[in-house]
């Protein structure tokens, strides 16, 4: 699971705060090089088929 | 980390990046390395860290339906503006967690895990589910097959709810015939209703955003219809491009352009769907639903561009100039050509069947075959899939109207004959389009030339963002059209204009050609019983 977080200070500055919190990333194997979307587990497969 | 580089329905690197402002990372409450590798990837320095933190600012105000907006009456946010993802890591669940005002309500496809925090399967999800929060949303809903459909209105205006989830319903009817099933298993339309005109919607899996203004004119019969079309387009595309999707999108690669060239599957289709789903749905009369029509020929025969670049070759370019005017007469609307040649295919496929499919039956096997099973589709499987429900080979309709330029008129017109109806043409009312070819547009600077047709007179001496002052010596004030109206037009006229800021006198004369052509679609008053049957099978509507 990953975590994000959206707040604001000042809502006339129009500016918002984003905070992503990455949990367990010395575990993780990053195999994908690439940003691609995904539309379900079948179609990430596929991708790393390919 | 990445941050996408453009939103599924624009294509067109929008480079979301340039409104990030101050991108750090820590671990454990200390600052760590972080680089940037391109205009929107990060680099993180984990450095062992179990876990990371990544912070940063994004700025959001921009009202449209792909943007983001934050004020003190609510947050709309589109996450694949803001969100990175974490690369190798995007099929992971997403908690998104909002630090909002306690009252305010959360419109959004995504489920409400706890009060103000929303979970996504996967970082898919989480960007393809844009919200609206704030005190003051209004929200009706209609069921159709047991699924709920929520139409939440964000901004000032009076919804005659009665009147639109009665509309709403019968569209979603219709279009839930077509295709047999529904592919999401709720749906939100998240309209922001603005205080001034504004028309746009992007579709999403289960949702979309809709900004449509001014508020004040929303229950209107101008501004209603607008509604009702863009509503019914957009959740057309719950099937048509959220499923139904071409194989070069599937997945998303929200990096880089994904090139694609049947843009007019997904958005041509999608756009005669629109509005044809609320005439056979008895929402517009048929009268009504020419008008629409006519307002696409309006625009495609406006246009010269459509004697240069396929519909199939615009929807390559649409990462070049695809959402820009763009210099003259070089590429196709996917959306204008994209409907006309769907109109054309679904009379052809009729005429060819003596009734027995239709685009319909192509739509419902693009659903079973390619959507419902998440296979992405190429042209040539959507070539063979036409040629299959037709029966017959389509090579004429993709060479000549798909990936060529060929003139759609008079195939449209016979096209129209089987429903008793035909393509009519008349001159334009506007002199100056009709006999010199030239039209105008007037700011604050006066009355500038706007485009030119290729071949006209007007090509022989005018040229683009010329100011015209003065026709014969008379000074022009809003009145170029009914001074033409009492010019002798065989003798050639002089119009005076600034070209440059140098002042000029050209002269034209007419050539003996018309130029900017108007087409509308009409009934034929001799229209045979059998065409008079064939159009009621096609709109469901008495001839």
């Amino acid at each position: 699971m990953l975590y994000y977080q959206v707040s604001y200070d000042n809502p006339l500055s129009h500016f918002i705060n984003i905070k992503i919190t990455i949990p367990e990333t010395s575990s993780r194997n990053y195999t994908c090089n690439c940003l691609r979307g995904v539309q379900g587990v079948m179609n990430y497969k596929t991708l790393l088929r390919n | 980390m990445q941050l996408p580089a453009w939103r599924p329905g624009r294509y067109e690197l929008q480079n979301f990046a340039q409104k990030l402002r101050g991108v750090t990372a820590s671990a454990n409450g200390e600052s760590i390395d972080i680089a940037k590798e391109t205009k929107d990837r990060w680099l993180v320095q984990a450095a062992g860290a179990e876990t990371v933190e990544v912070n940063y600012s994004f700025y959001a105000r921009q009202m449209d339906g792909g943007g983001s907006w934050l004020d003190e009456q609510q947050l709309y946010l589109n996450g694949i503006n803001c969100f990175m993802a974490v690369e190798g890591r995007e099929l992971e669940a997403c908690e998104l967690k909002l630090a909002i005002r306690e009252d305010w309500q959360i419109a959004c496809g995504l489920s409400e895990k706890t009060k103000h925090t929303l979970v996504a399967a996967n970082f898919d999800e989480l960007v393809d589910s844009p919200f609206i929060a704030s005190a003051t949303l209004k929200k009706a809903t209609y069921e159709v097959d047991g699924i709920p459909f929520h139409i939440w209105i964000q901004g000032d205006c009076k919804p005659g709810w009665q009147q639109i989830t009665q509309d709403f319903e019968a569209f979603t009817k219709e279009q839930l015939e077509v295709f047999g099933n529904f592919p999401v298993a709720d749906y939100h339309y998240l309209n922001q209703i603005l205080s001034y005109r504004y028309y746009h919607g992007v579709e999403h899996s289960n949702s979309t955003v809709i900004t449509l203004g001014p508020g004040e004119l929303l229950m209107q019969p101008s501004l209603y219809k607008e509604f009702l079309g863009v509503s019914s387009h957009e959740l057309f595309h719950t099937w048509n491009i959220k499923k139904i999707r071409p194989k070069e999108m599937l997945p998303y690669n929200f990096a880089h352009e994904n090139y694609f060239r049947t843009g007019y599957v997904a958005e041509g289709i999608t756009t005669y769907y629109g509005d044809y789903m609320l005439a056979r749905a008895g929402v517009f009369t048929a009268e009504q639903y020419f008008e629409e029509l006519n307002t696409t020929l309006q625009r495609y025969f406006a246009d010269y561009s459509r004697h240069n670049l396929s519909v199939a070759d615009s929807s390559f370019d649409l990462w070049l100039d695809g959402y820009k005017p763009g210099i003259p007469d070089r590429k196709a609307s996917i959306y204008v050509k994209g409907a006309l040649t769907a109109l054309l295919l679904d009379l052809q496929l009729r005429k060819a069947t003596d009734n027995n499919a239709s685009l319909d039956t192509l739509m419902r096997q693009l659903w079973e075959n390619f959507g419902k099973r998440n296979i992405g589709y190429t042209e040539q499987d959507y070539e063979q899939l036409v040629e299959s429900v037709a029966g017959q080979s389509f090579k004429t309709y993709f060479e000549n109207y798909i990936n060529g330029t060929a003139p759609i008129e008079e195939p449209l017109d016979r096209a129209l004959g089987y429903v008793g109806c035909n393509l009519k043409a008349t001159e334009s009312p506007l002199l100056y389009e009709q006999l010199y070819g030239f039209k105008t547009v007037a700011d604050n600077q006066g009355l500038k030339i706007s485009a030119i047709a290729p071949g006209s007179p007007a090509s022989q001496a005018l040229s683009i963002d010329d100011e015209l002052v003065a026709l014969n010596g008379r000074k022009l004030e809003q009145n170029l059209q009914p001074l033409l109206s009492e010019t002798d037009t065989s003798e050639s006229i002089t119009l005076t204009l600034f070209r440059d800021k140098q002042l000029r006198e050209v002269r034209l004369q007419h050539n003996g050609q018309s130029f900017y052509q108007k087409y509308t679609i009409e009934k034929r008053p001799e229209a045979s019983e059998e065409e008079k049957q064939n159009f009621k099978l096609w709109l469901k509507q008495g001839f």
